[in-house]
């Protein structure tokens, strides 16, 4: 062996443990997070960050502009069954909408909230996107899992709960027509108690198969909300997110943070609106920064997450589009409802693929659920949808 | 990833808090390598975070010349090194923890025959000042040109070529192989 070869040996060490490298990760998006918001909200930073501020301060005050798209959004929340009220003390509309005017007195010093400020400024910079013309439809392709209860009996019997994946189509077009379609791969059972409980009940068939549901105008524009209404100003939002005026619904930030959710999946929210529910989200106490995460499909993003008895929704973020790319619910304690261990995963969602198109499929289309990468990351708005389970 | 490495900490720079992360995840594992290689893995673990928190309040002090932040970071990192090392008031180790990854052959001769190579290789470098040790085992190690050297160490490229040129002339004597390495573009140095 040769010097060099023997020399090149010495220096062979172990690559890094991947939680080393996480934990660094980590520190450093706070750390990083952290001075962003200090500057965010003293305003001294370089002019050319205090000028990308005034910008987003006058779009955020300005009137929306957006396209003729659908107004009306439903939201879905499926998974979310067990979210319910919870007691804690909402600290008023404290530092909402205030980090981003210069002067003003800071909000909540978290690192999710320095995350959320900076989503907020990405937002504001991306381009209004295309509404659907006349014969046109937003097309929205996701992959998704949530949980499905069965078999549980008055005389007795056992649930059983799986987690079932499935990959989700949707056209919606400027009047609120429309189809969805979805298909679903094999269920998992949550636990093994789960699993038992369905050989209990003799295992009766659990396959779902796929949907295929149109609808008239106004079929999917069922909701309550009309995102062009809305107020783009932070702190104006988050006083009719608090008082549950856009969308019912037990009080608190919790449940704030799920109606902020709502409005940012499957919807066409301006850019200006979305810069506003980001806002709203950093004003919200309880809400911690994950740094960074992958989502299902693997897509590297940064996480923010709100833990609701024993439930922990995460929502996942490209930070150079703000878009949001999944979302998580895992289980991490007491409460949740679920007779499974901390940690499991009870249900995600990524988006793939949003886009205006000129017809509707003639078909049902394609095979169910396996996890799709996407070619190119999900634009920063998409469709809204209307929605009951299947 | 298209972006350099000085595009991404432009972006840093401006504000975005995401984008420093993004070059941990290019260079976090390298920078932890070569820690290890110097101080042992455990003590790797333990400065790792202090090389980033360095180099993110530094940041304004990238050196432009190098698309390639590597060379910037193994600097900071040598300075928190040193910092350790004189607060630990340990004497400099070549590669400690490194002997697992020493074992790849089966033959006991063979090992037994690498195990002394390899003990006259530790002298030498041992023998060699700081400076020619850190020029050689950037280019060996850390697959650093002598021009990346200079910016991670803040020495002129023509003294980091002599210092590399010297330490491959020790390596020869004393070793008495062919020591040689090639530095991408740079002429060969034995």
């Amino acid at each position: 062996m040769d010097t060099m070869e023997l020399l090149e040996q010495l220096g062979r060490v172990e690559p890094a443990d991947p939680e080393v490298l996480d934990r660094t990760a980590e520190a450093l998006l706070v750390l990083a997070a952290t001075e962003e918001r200090r500057s965010t909200a003293c305003a001294t930073g370089s002019s050319g960050r205090v000028m990308r501020l005034v910008r987003v301060a006058d779009a955020s005050r300005g009137p929306a502009s957006r396209p003729a798209g659908p107004t009306d959004v439903s939201r879905r929340r499926r998974w979310v069954v067990r979210v319910a009220a919870v007691a804690l003390v909402v600290g008023a509309a404290g530092g909402t909408g205030v980090l981003l005017q210069p002067g003003s007195p800071a909000g909540p010093a978290s690192a999710a909230a320095a995350v959320l400020n900076h989503l907020a400024l990405v937002a504001a910079d991306q381009p209004v996107p295309t509404a659907p013309g006349p014969g046109q439809y937003l097309y929205v392709d996701s992959v998704e899992a949530y949980t499905d209860t069965a078999g549980a009996s008055p005389s007795g019997g056992a649930g059983y709960t799986v987690l079932l994946p499935e990959k989700r189509q949707i056209w919606i077009a400027a009047n609120g027509s429309g189809r969805i379609l979805e298909t679903f791969g094999d269920p998992n059972f949550l636990s093994a108690r789960d699993r038992a409980n369905w050989e209990a009940a003799g295992s009766p068939p659990i396959q779902h198969p796929p949907a295929d549901m149109s609808f008239g105008p106004g079929g999917l524009v069922d909701g309550p909300t009309n995102l062009s209404r809305l107020p783009t100003n932070p702190s104006a939002l988050a006083a009719e997110i608090s008082s549950r005026k856009i969308e019912g619904g037990p009080l608190g930030p919790a449940e704030d943070f799920t109606q902020v959710a709502d409005m940012l999946r499957e919807t066409d929210a301006s850019p200006a609106l979305r810069s506003a529910l980001y806002q709203v989200a950093a004003g919200l106490p309880g809400v911690e920064a994950l740094g960074t995460v992958t989502d299902h499909s693997g897509r590297r993003g940064v996480g923010i997450a709100c833990v609701n008895k024993g439930l922990r929704h995460e929502l996942i973020f490209d930070p150079k589009t703000s878009a949001l790319l999944g979302e998580y619910y895992t289980i991490v304690g007491r409460g949740s409802g679920y007779d499974a261990p901390v940690g499991t995963v009870v249900g995600w969602e990524v988006y793939l693929q949003s886009s205006v198109v000129n017809s509707l499929p003639s078909a049902p289309a394609t095979a169910p659920s396996q996890p799709v990468v996407p070619a190119t990351p999900v634009p920063s708005t998409s469709t809204s949808t209307a929605v009951g389970a299947p | 990833m298209d972006e350099t490495d000085e595009q991404v900490l432009g972006w840093s720079k401006a504000g975005d808090p995401t984008a420093f992360v993004e070059l941990f995840w290019r260079h976090g594992p390298a920078v932890h390598a070569y820690l290890a290689r110097r101080t042992g893995r455990h003590d790797a673990d333990d400065l790792l975070s202090e090389v980033w928190l360095r180099a993110f309040k530094g940041r304004v002090s990238y050196d432009r010349r190098c698309p390639d932040a590597r060379p910037w970071l193994y600097g900071i990192a040598r300075n928190v090194l040193r910092a350790h090392w004189r607060e630990a008031a340990r004497p400099v180790v070549v590669a400690e923890g490194a002997e697992p990854a020493l074992d790849p052959w089966s033959d006991a001769d063979l090992r037994l025959d690498a195990a002394a190579q390899v003990e006259t290789l530790r002298q030498t470098l041992a023998a060699l000042s700081e400076d020619e040790r850190e020029v050689l085992l950037l280019v060996v190690w850390e697959q650093l040109t002598p021009a990346e050297v200079a910016v991670t160490l803040g020495i002129p490229q023509g003294t980091a070529r002599s210092r590399l040129h010297r330490a491959l002339s020790a390596l020869r004597c004393e070793v008495g192989a062919d020591a040689s390495v090639h530095t991408g573009s740079d002429p060969k140095e034995a």
